[in-house]
């Protein structure tokens, strides 16, 4: 049996929490990204040591490390990481690379302050990630969080091309766009190419209006969800476990043609 | 589609007092029945949550239609999208975006546009609503329908059918999995075909 030990490599050297600058809500939700990740690597590591050991003979090999160990050949994230991680449909191959580099993104954060676009895929709790974004732009402006809401101004390039933060609200990208795609160019989502049902959606600027502002007109109001399973089950929060938020994406058609088409945005894909 | 007409008596079609609208809103009825039932294939882009809808929820809204429309004047298109998406069928929806998804399913079916002759209910030329007519065409109608349905027949487009294709894969070669030997074998063991 393959011991699919390598994976060792990829855990980064231990990051501790520290004071780096940023404003203060996103920096709150980073540490506690940076805590969930800890934990997950934390869990893998010693899960692995002990299947290790466990293969060498050293320790008794239980019913976890062995379904550990089955779940490996199956190229499947072993269930008691699954437990303490994020929710995610990708086979372990592409888990791993994936994690990686969720913790890249998560230290570069962490060690040089925040970048000029998110990459949103790589938190364990993006609703929060949002919601400390608000909150960031309330506090500077004094003006109460619920009489706040995001508006999404589409920005026609991708990641690379954006050096800048804006100087409210944030860059997000990474997201995935099922059931329609993007025209650059008339600015506005179009009917998806055959045989290309999800593509890469371009960078978002989440720019905070008030609330009373109507986002939805000419607008479809797409949901954005975690994993492509798009149910969840409501946390005790009052979040979905899946869902995070709508983001009004403009639109030449009537919205319900988009809801028809199922039409969602996603923060991953499944391989 | 089919279903839906198996037990509509002449006397009940024709019975209406508002036959023409009954006619059409009846052939929509049962295309939107049709419809929300066969999304379910295609997983997460159809529906959320795959709900469990029955032919009583067909009933039912068949019989609040025959009904609304004999005592009212007018077609009451609010109310019957109302009763029919959200209490009828929607009392089983649990998740919200598949409530906006099933108004908006139904709201492209039960609309005045529906009295026009030969309403697309879909982007295809196939599917249409016909000339209100004896219960026979309504039924050869349907008969002549392809027995492969596009996507684009749901709303969906026709990439849903890589999803609906991924998702067959998937379950299969998991059960392929689940039949995989498990036990390893020793140097000198016997294989497990040596076994079997």
């Amino acid at each position: 049996m393959p011991p699919a030990l390598d994976v060792e490599a990829a855990h980064p050297s231990t990051f501790a929490v520290a004071e780096n600058g940023q404003p203060l809500s996103l920096g709150v939700f980073v540490g506690q990204e940076i805590d969930r990740f800890n934990k997950l690597l934390k869990v893998m590591k010693g899960t692995l040591d002990q299947l290790d050991k466990a293969i060498q003979g050293t320790v008794v090999m239980s019913m976890e490390l062995e379904s550990m160990a089955s779940r490996f050949l199956d190229n499947k994230v072993p269930a008691q990481w699954e437990a303490v991680g994020y929710p995610s449909l990708k086979p372990l191959s592409s888990w791993v690379p994936d994690l990686i580099a969720r913790v890249q993104v998560v230290t570069k954060w962490l060690l040089e302050g925040a970048p000029a676009s998110f990459w949103v895929p790589a938190f364990f709790f993006p609703q929060g990630f949002m919601t400390a974004a608000l909150q960031g732009y309330a506090r500077k402006t004094t003006i109460p969080i619920d009489a706040l809401q995001f508006r999404t101004a589409v920005k026609e390039v991708f990641a690379d091309q954006v050096d800048e933060a804006p100087a409210d609200g944030v860059n997000i990208h990474g997201l995935y766009l099922q059931g329609a795609k993007w025209d650059f160019g008339r600015c506005c989502v179009e009917d998806s190419d055959p045989r290309a049902p999800i593509v890469l959606f371009p960078v978002i600027w989440l720019e905070p209006v008030d609330v009373g502002e109507n986002l939805e007109a000419g607008c479809y109001s797409c949901p954005l969800y975690k994993t492509s399973t798009r149910r969840g089950e409501l946390s005790t929060t009052g979040h979905s476990t899946n869902f995070v938020l709508f983001l009004h994406l403009p639109t030449e058609t009537h919205a319900d043609y988009w809801i028809r088409r199922g039409a969602a945005l996603l923060a991953q894909t499944d391989d | 589609m089919k279903r839906t007409y198996a037990d509509v008596s002449e006397e009940d079609y024709e019975g209406c007092a508002k036959p023409r609208e009954y006619k059409k809103l009846l052939f929509a009825l049962g295309y939107f029945h049709a419809a929300i039932l066969e999304r379910r294939k295609y997983g997460a882009v159809g529906w959320n949550i795959p709900y469990e809808w029955m032919t009583a929820d067909l009933e039912t809204s068949k019989r609040q239609l025959r009904m609304y429309l004999d005592e009212q004047e007018v077609v009451p298109y609010q109310a019957l999208n109302y009763l029919v998406a959200e209490a009828n069928y929607g009392g089983r929806v649990t998740d919200d975006k598949d409530v906006t998804l099933i108004k908006a399913m139904l709201g492209r079916y039960f609309t005045p546009d529906v009295m026009n002759d030969n309403y697309k209910l879909s982007k295809l030329e196939t599917y249409y609503v016909p000339v209100e007519g004896p219960l026979s065409e309504v039924k050869a109608y349907i008969e002549s329908l392809p027995l492969d349905e596009d996507p684009e027949v749901f709303g969906l487009h026709p990439n849903a059918n890589i999803a609906f294709e991924d998702k067959t894969v998937s379950a299969f070669t998991d059960t392929i999995l689940t039949m995989q030997p498990r036990v390893a074998s020793v140097a000198g063991g016997r294989t497990p075909d040596e076994i079997a």
